[in-house]
């Protein structure tokens, strides 16, 4: 198929029906014509026009690693960004892609979660990756990785709420203000639970994982966090939270950029290895990340090394809790430039 | 802000009721001082806990030192025994946990009590007051042993 000059498309590699579907559906809505293979290696090379992401659907070989999968289909398009869907082992699998191979997207297929453990998986039963979710990532992978806050996760038009944090006295303050919105908005029990879990761990990360000194050494990170930090003038968190009624986003901002892929994968790795045994040092330990990842179902990472790090945490609250768990977590990962070793905290 | 009660039985076991949030601030020193054999936890009402406020109370209950059983354990609680199986020590025992139940007839809610293992939300799931058995709102692996 040749696409016209200028033509913005994506590549998909899937033979579920459901998955084409709403991938072509989501993309297309966002600009994006879709271009489906059954295998990585029946992927077209030419004539796409300007291919802004590249897709795969680790069910096309449920037996196959997921590194060997993607890179199969890497090798056809060295530089586009990665994105993984799966609805097989869909966690295991999708945290094994993000960890072991360059995708910086994972999206579950919706029900994947509800598949029976072991025999043959029936992926007619499976819905593909939901489409708000990979509408509002081509959008972002489009739009860059500035920092856009709450606001590609909600409907049109729902309030977004600011509050600047500074020093550990102010997180108390902005983490009362979140959890009074939920409760305002009648979120109670685990709904309002996993808010309040991922906005405190966003801003502990802020506060103590993520401020740098002029050398580029973490500056908090090896406080006791019962020992109050405050930030410089220049250094300020700015959290954002929102939500229309189906969905709540929290997204917290700092200027410090420190952040790397590598940082968030180590810490995922425990989710997919199982955790020993919590450190039982003050910090470290990468715990935070672990819980926010197990009760969000999004987090989305933006990275401008040096300049900012913005992470947010995307919940469904209109159903019930079982369905927000049924969906599973999709991971987005947005970095402006090249990739760094720092740690980032977490 | 967590808050803590402590009620000595006859046989000399320690009753303890933990409720709130449990985070960085945690400190039971004083359970610790009064605690000289075994610790029964209620742990019903402790309606969160952070990554710190986990890492203190396993401090917090290594510290112990006798055989301790967790009852009643909140889905807060629960889902990070579920996800970090030794967090306790082999010295801890988690009898049961409270957790959300909701009628897929009706929609009503209720918490309930189930034993902390495998299958306990069916084996032990709740009636509704309209007859029917009540399921967990939740998936059974966050807050139960698989």
């Amino acid at each position: 198929m040749h696409a016209a000059k200028g033509t913005r498309s994506a590549a998909l590699v899937s033979r579920h029906g459901p998955t084409c579907r709403r991938v072509a559906q989501s993309l297309g809505a966002a600009g994006v014509a879709v271009h489906t293979s059954p295998f990585p290696s029946e992927l077209p090379v030419d004539n796409l026009g300007d291919v802004v992401a590249l897709l795969v659907d680790l069910d096309v070989s449920p037996g196959e690693a997921p590194a060997l999968l993607v890179a199969e289909a890497r090798r056809r398009y060295a530089d586009v960004p990665l994105m993984a869907t799966a609805g097989v082992d869909a966690r295991a699998r999708l945290l094994d892609a993000l960890c072991e191979a360059d995708v910086n997207h994972v999206i579950p297929k919706r029900g994947a979660l509800t598949l029976p453990r072991g025999g043959m998986p029936v992926l007619g039963s499976l819905e593909g990756p939901d489409e708000h979710d990979l509408f509002a990532a081509v959008r972002r992978l489009l739009d860059g990785p500035e920092s856009p806050g709450v606001t590609p996760y909600l409907l049109a038009g729902a309030p977004v709420h600011e509050v600047s944090v500074r020093s550990s006295q102010d997180k108390d303050a902005a983490l009362e203000s979140v959890v009074g919105f939920g409760d305002s908005m009648g979120l109670t029990g685990e709904k309002l639970r996993r808010v309040e879990l991922a906005a405190e761990e966003l801003l502990m990360n802020a506060l103590y994982d993520a401020p740098r000194n002029a050398d580029g050494r973490a500056r908090n990170a090896e406080l006791d966090r019962r020992e109050p930090v405050t930030l410089g003038a220049d250094e300020t968190v700015h959290m954002r939270y929102g939500c229309d009624g189906q969905t709540l986003a929290v997204a917290v901002a700092d200027p410090f950029g420190s952040l790397s892929k590598k940082a968030v994968t180590d810490r995922l790795r425990k989710v997919r290895d199982g955790i020993p045994k919590p450190n039982a040092g003050v910090a470290g330990a990468g715990l935070g990340l672990v819980m926010t990842y197990s009760v969000a179902n999004q987090l989305i990472f933006a990275v401008s090394p040096g300049r900012l790090t913005e992470v947010t945490a995307v919940l469904h609250v209109g159903g019930s809790n079982r369905a927000a768990q049924e969906r599973g977590t999709a991971v987005h990962f947005y970095v402006q430039h090249s990739d760094g070793e720092g740690s980032g905290g977490w | 802000m967590v808050q803590i009660d402590k009620r000595k039985s006859p046989d000399g076991t320690l009753h303890v009721t933990i409720a709130g949030k449990i985070d960085e601030r945690f400190d039971a020193a004083s359970v610790l001082h009064d605690a000289h054999g075994k610790v029964v936890m209620h742990l019903g009402g402790v309606r969160s806990i952070s990554s710190l406020g986990v890492r203190a109370f396993e401090i917090f209950v290594q510290a112990l030192p006798a055989d301790v059983v967790l009852v009643h354990v909140s889905p807060a609680i629960a889902s990070q025994l579920t996800m970090i199986p030794n967090l306790c020590g082999t010295r801890t025992t988690v009898e049961s946990a409270k957790l959300p139940f909701t009628c897929p007839a009706c929609g009503a809610e209720k918490s309930h009590s189930v034993p902390f293992r495998a299958g306990a939300n069916v084996e032990h799931a709740p009636k509704c007051s309209c007859g029917v058995a009540m399921e967990l709102d939740g998936l059974p692996e966050q807050y139960l042993p698989m």
